[in-house]
């Protein structure tokens, strides 16, 4: 959706197993796509595409639940039910693949008023659900009541709709929301909403509704079977109404929440999809018992909060050593970005220089990020008072010593040595960092309660966001600037942005709010990561777009369909 | 006896209710709060997208606004009708998350301990019958060996080398049983579910083997120097009956007694193993629950695991009885 979210440690571990090294000299040819790379594509099967066979999927953790309503949702609830275009669920509108536009889907067309606040949508006619009945206004009428009501753990959903005052079905297939304010992402979140059918959902507790692990819904493919801890199988529609059918008979996620364990799998071939840590993809992947039966992917696309997140460190400005901005670009410079990124990260990431998604007409391409200097560094913070008066080999201010705490959610191998090769810098520049690794739940308690001095997190950044949540300064008592971020330029910008119709004009904007960030450092921006996917080369069809895959695309020749 | 084991499983109780309020509160008091964890849904959509209504809603729904003596009294409350509430990561009742994956964790742990003792007795009396040989030299050696290796090192070890891959493909790396496993015969089923254990198992039992066997060998060479066994001798009995009759039943009231001690730290190591094999059991259930702050389940499995801790007490002090008839109840 729409906002900004929090990863926790960026990537998973992968220790353990190892293995020899040798099968990287022999590596496949690249293939440059205009979405990302693919290695090891396989020859063009001859003839038309045709049905048959399944995809298995390994998730690396099992999904809270299938309603996609509910808080307790998460990205592998997203992955299942949304799929591409809906797999469980479908939505009024989808964004096209390559020109990310919106287009209709389950609404045929939508209209806008001129004062922007009332939103009308026309839907299809023919959209039934898995059980053969009709979709209607007032599934997608029951979908946004159910959100708002503040019985049902919704909570998080409901703040993007907080903006509505009011939605009515016109007649059977038409309804009608209206807005309180304009907002540039109203249409986003109306036309993304998945639709439930008010004939499952609307009686018993929402909350704890048998559906919510059983789901019904109007996309192409069925809920199946669930075996709790283990597997989940979705199977295909024959009465679909969509004009793309899928041509793969059934989808299996496998949970395998051990890294080590999946990469087993993968070798031995019972997997079809994978997303793969730089480690596996670097070491790992390159042997030949998986190059032999696997395509591997890289992509930046901002996909199911994967490839488009971005790590920061966050200086908190209400402490004496950062609350000028001369320290806080004084920092940036003391980090190599460019060496961490080619060898803690084997050159799978890009630095970053601002909030946007960098393939995102929001993001300002022409800014460099600031270069690793520390005798620049060290002069700023000579500059801005941080000097060694009593020679104690740390910088000091009005009796301050340089000395503060950097938190981070332990558990990623990644941090820990980018947080070893900084603090190493930061003690040349006479300043002495305590490294403090929490687990994940203590960090997002220090977070949130602003309790740090430094700390470092992931954002999701999609192509199409609103950096209201995480930068204005409204945000710094109960929003997510946890970092006490106030600027009156931005703020003036990020409210106007919201209220900007012509996305040209808004994506201008945006770049001059980039500038400020950059300017001004409250975050050090860290890095983009690729996503890293091996898939099956059994499958044909397989394109990367500028939003991912298409798993309707995929199709197997029937002379290598594995499972019936 | 009878009055004894009445008073003994009276006494779960007080028992039981201090360490529910203890655990109550350090889960509860522990940084991190469920709602947070939350509203930063890893990954997902929309997470930090909150505003404090929102929060002050949610703490609502889940009771978090009440103080925690309250919290505690009802959650008593809930408990003496045998419900443990609703998890808070996927609104399921505790009791059917546990019932699902307890089977589960049960069977790793009942066959290893059975694996533990069938193994580490004629270990122990090997070694003691044959003490100071260079037999018992390299058990010991090997024991101490297996003691000091970690388990999640060992575990990940096997399963590079025994699971497929660049060596042998003998054993499945993740889960119990095979998906299609529904539509297997009985036999069929239970050779599945036994190929699928074998490696799980033998990480959860080398440890407690090596310990097992050390204490049997220690009881029996101590019982071997008895007089009564002297006495037995000097009747001429063979070695055999000397040992196998006499001793060794006596030399084991010890090592029964460890058995209600096994249970806990099983269960706490089959954590480990559990992720590390993708089992879905009630041990790795815990880690995530511990992890994601969902205060119900993570009650409920330590009220699950204190009650057959209790249970597992009683049990071996009855064993102790059966073991050693001079010991009386009263």
């Amino acid at each position: 959706m729409t906002a900004l979210t929090a990863l926790s440690a960026l990537l998973t571990g992968c220790g353990g197993g190892g293995g020899d090294s040798s099968g990287a000299s022999n590596a496949p040819e690249v293939l440059n796509t205009p979405f990302g790379t693919v290695q090891g594509a396989p020859p063009k099967a001859e003839g038309a595409p045709v049905e048959g066979d399944w995809i298995v999927i390994l998730l690396e953790a099992e999904p809270a639940t299938l309603n996609p309503s509910l808080e307790i949702s998460d990205s592998y609830t997203q992955r299942i039910t949304d799929g591409y275009g809906g797999n469980i669920f479908e939505t009024m509108l989808v964004s096209n693949r390559e020109t990310q536009a919106e287009e209709p889907w389950i609404a045929e067309r939508w209209e806008i008023s001129e004062d922007k606040l009332t939103y009308t949508f026309y839907l299809r006619k023919d959209v039934t659900f898995s059980d053969g009945k009709p979709l209607t206004a007032q599934d997608v009428l029951f979908t946004y009541e159910s959100i708002m009501n503040t019985a049902n753990l919704t909570a998080d959903k409901r703040s993007y709709l907080v903006d509505f005052e009011s939605a009515i079905a016109l007649d059977e297939y038409t309804v009608q929301f209206k807005a309180k304010q304009p907002y540039f992402l109203h249409l986003d979140v109306l036309g993304s909403l998945q639709i439930l059918p008010k004939h499952i959902y609307g009686e018993g507790n929402f909350n704890e509704h048998p559906a919510n692990r059983a789901p019904v819904g109007s996309g192409p493919y069925r809920f199946e079977k669930w075996d709790t801890g283990q597997q989940l199988v979705i199977a295909k529609r024959s009465d679909y109404w969509g004009p793309k059918k899928p041509l793969v008979n059934q989808i299996h996620y496998k949970f395998i929440t051990d890294n080590n364990a999946a990469f087993q799998l993968l070798r031995r071939g019972e997997v079809d999809e994978m997303r793969l840590t730089p480690e596996q993809w670097v070491r790992q992947a390159s042997q030949p018992d998986i190059t032999s039966q696997y395509q591997k992917y890289t992509l930046y696309s901002p996909v199911d909060g994967y490839g488009s997140s971005f790590g920061w460190i966050g200086w908190n400005a209400t402490k004496p050593f950062f609350s000028d901005k001369r320290a806080r670009q004084a920092m940036t410079m003391l980090l190599d970005r460019d060496t961490i990124g080619k060898t803690i990260y084997h050159g799978l990431v890009r630095v970053v220089t601002g909030q946007a998604f960098p393939d995102s007409p929001s993001y300002d391409k022409t800014i460099a990020p600031w270069p690793f200097d520390p005798a620049a560094a060290k002069a700023l913070l000579d500059q801005a008072g941080w000097v060694d008066s009593d020679k104690d080999g740390i910088r000091d201010k009005d009796g301050v010593p340089f000395k503060y705490e950097w938190i981070y959610p332990s558990g990623s191998p990644e941090y820990e040595q980018l947080a070893t090769v900084y603090k190493e810098e930061l003690t040349k520049a006479g300043i002495d960092v305590t490294l403090r690794p929490l687990e994940w739940a203590s960090f997002l308690e220090s977070v949130n309660k602003r309790s740090f001095d430094a700390c470092s997190m992931a954002w999701v950044s999609p192509m199409k966001g609103d950096p209201y949540q995480i930068w204005h300064s409204s945000q710094i008592t109960n929003g997510s600037n946890y970092v006490n971020f106030a600027n009156p330029e931005a703020d003036k910008i990020i409210e106007e942005a919201r209220l900007e119709f012509d996305d040209e004009k808004r994506d201008a904007m945006y770049r001059r709010f980039h500038a400020i960030l950059h300017e001004e450092q409250p975050y050090t921006f860290l890095f983009n990561s690729q996503r890293k996917v091996a898939i099956s080369n059994r499958f044909q069809g397989v394109t990367p777009y500028a939003l991912g895959f298409d798993m309707r695309d995929w199709w197997v020749p029937l002379d290598q369909q594995r499972y019936k | 006896m009878r009055n004894y084991l009445i008073r003994r499983f009276l006494l779960i109780i007080p028992t039981f209710l201090g360490i529910s309020l203890i655990t109550f509160m350090i889960v509860q008091m522990a940084p991190g709060s469920p709602i947070y964890m939350r509203l930063h849904q890893a990954g997902g959509s929309g997470g930090s997208a909150i505003t404090q209504e929102a929060i002050e809603q949610t703490k609502k729904l889940y009771g978090l606004d009440k103080p925690l003596p309250v919290r505690y009294v009802m959650w008593l409350g809930k408990l003496a009708t045998f419900d443990f509430g609703t998890s808070y990561k996927d609104n399921r009742p505790v009791l059917t998350k546990i019932a699902e994956t307890i089977p589960v964790t049960l069977q790793l742990n009942l066959i290893s301990i059975l694996a533990i003792y069938l193994i580490a007795i004629p270990i122990g009396v090997y070694s003691a019958t044959h003490q100071h040989t260079r037999g018992d030299t390299a058990l010991t050696l090997g024991l101490f060996i297996l003691y000091s290796l970690p388990s999640f090192w060992v575990a990940m070890l096997l399963m590079y080398y025994f699971c497929g891959g660049a060596h042998f493909n003998w054993f499945p790396a993740a889960g119990v049983s095979s998906y299609d496993a529904n539509s297997l015969g009985a036999f069929a089923w239970l050779r599945d579910r036994a190929w699928h254990l074998i490696l799980p198992v033998l990480c959860l039992s080398y440890n407690g083997l090596a310990g097992l066997s050390r204490y049997a060998r220690a009881g029996l060479i101590e019982t071997i120097r008895q007089d009564y066994v002297r006495t037995a001798r000097a009747y001429g009995f063979s070695e055999r009956t000397v040992i196998y009759r006499y001793a060794l039943r006596n030399s084991l009231i010890p090592i029964v007694t460890l058995l209600g001690g096994l249970i806990p730290s099983l269960i706490g190591g089959s954590v480990i193993i559990e992720s590390i094999f993708s089992i879905p059991g009630m041990g790795r259930l815990a880690f995530e629950a511990i992890l994601s702050r969902d205060y119900p389940l993570i009650m409920g499995i330590l009220s699950i695991t204190a009650l057959l801790t209790l249970l597992g007490l009683i049990v071996s002090d009855i064993l102790y009885a059966l073991v050693d008839p001079k010991i009386k109840f009263s």
